[in-house]
């Protein structure tokens, strides 16, 4: 009697049994799916591949931005960040949360950027958070232009980032947060420098830290 | 043994199972990619819409920290846009580019340049772009366009809503005034299809 009660009170936990092991392998295999569907989709859209993305020392440009022929990848970049390009023939966008060392950007830090004026007719540079808006600022610029820019006694330019006010070229950071630079050049001609085979030979501005607080 | 320790060795690799977490994941992957890419979160046309109502051309106050209508826009420049609609007929943007840096661009819905022009691209300052849904830019339906000498450009569009953005240099104080102004001459202007009712 105590054998027959046993039967099916023992079938019914090893059918419990392998239905909660069949769920917990559907579980772990759904979160390996998700893990490298997610994950992989994140990394695609928010750092892209050699195939979009041209890097240049601490610089990064997503080549077909804003055209209408434009990757998945590049359109969910963009469209994401919420940011409007111009297409490659009127102006390039250059990126950089990281100085030239590999280090990211804070804001609290201060930065030299420094070197040739990069071919073109105009360029202009700016400070935001990663999220593409400007840093608070107190009075001084959080941006700066090829036409107001001090260029260097033998060409180039040296632009100071920092939270307090610098002599020449400077742009204001606040706060203490990742920050990333926009490098923006202005003009067909400078499209086409960059879309040449010669477009690592252009050199763009090194990004250097000179302090933390 | 407890219980979670006995399942997960009977987890051994299973390379079914592995091969369609896998293809779940690329499809996961395809799916989150396509749908950032065609339903963008923080779309442009929707981040303005409170610029006034479409089809007509707004100049954005000077962008600062505390204004930033959007992402990315930058303090070196000053900006005037319309959100332009051509569902109910083509609409006509008219301005002139006061100098070599300053670009007139149309994006559509989704964020596509789909049109841009400096004025270092042209000649002459004066532009006048026609913008219309692909459809509307044939014989059939011909489009009074003023051929007095400016440059006049049909834009035609795969969207039906999108912005016109007029971007120019604003490092210089001493061109603010007339750059302010040439960029409040700028126009929107919807022009209605006959036997299309408004509203």
């Amino acid at each position: 009697m105590r054998l027959l009660d046993s039967l099916p009170m023992r079938a019914g936990r090893r059918l419990a049994g392998r239905f909660a092991g069949r769920a917990f392998s559907l579980a772990a295999y759904g979160l390996i799916a998700a893990v490298l569907g997610l994950a992989s989709a994140w990394y695609m859209i928010e750092a892209g591949s050699r195939l979009m993305v041209e890097r240049d020392g601490p610089w990064a440009r997503w080549t077909a931005a804003g055209s209408p022929e434009a990757d998945p990848y590049t359109q969910a970049h963009f469209g994401r960040a919420g940011w409007l390009p111009l297409v490659a023939a009127t102006a390039v966008y250059f990126t950089a949360n990281r100085d030239s060392a590999g280090e990211p950007l804070f804001s609290d830090c201060d930065y030299t950027v420094s070197g040739p004026a990069p071919a073109g007719r105009r360029w202009t540079l700016a400070a935001y958070d990663l999220n593409g808006g400007l840093l608070e600022t107190g009075a001084g610029p959080s941006a700066i232009a090829s036409d107001t820019a001090l260029p260097q006694p033998g060409g180039g330019f040296n632009i100071a980032l920092a939270q307090s006010t610098s002599p020449g070229n400077w742009l204001n950071t606040s706060g203490a947060a990742r920050m990333q630079l926009v490098l923006t050049l202005y003009g067909m001609k400078q499209a086409a420098a960059v879309k040449s085979s010669s477009a690592k030979a252009q050199a763009l501005f090194k990004i250097e830290r000179t302090g933390c607080r | 043994m407890t219980w979670p320790l006995r399942w997960m060795i009977r987890l051994r690799p299973n390379l079914l199972w592995l091969a369609a977490a896998v293809l779940a994941g690329l499809l996961l992957h395809i799916g989150t990619v396509l749908g950032l890419a065609h339903f963008a979160p923080n779309s442009a046309f929707a981040a303005l819409a409170n610029m006034g109502p479409v089809n007509q051309m707004a100049v954005l106050a000077p962008v600062t920290p505390d204004h930033q209508p959007l992402p990315f826009l930058s303090p070196t420049e000053r900006y005037a846009v319309c959100r332009f609609d051509v569902r109910k007929g083509s609409v006509a943007v008219n301005l002139t580019l006061g100098g070599d840096d300053w670009v007139v661009a149309v994006y559509g819905a989704r964020g596509a340049n789909v049109f841009a022009l400096s004025g270092a691209d042209l000649e002459r300052r004066e532009v006048e772009l026609v913008l219309s849904a692909r459809e509307q830019g044939s014989a059939s339906s011909p489009l009074p366009i003023a051929r007095d000498g400016s440059t006049t450009t049909l834009v035609p569009l795969a969207d039906r809503t999108g912005l016109v953005v007029i971007s120019a240099p604003a490092t210089r104080p001493a061109y603010a005034e007339a750059t302010e102004r040439m960029l409040r001459d700028a126009t929107c202007t919807q022009r209605v299809r006959a036997g299309a009712t408004a509203g």
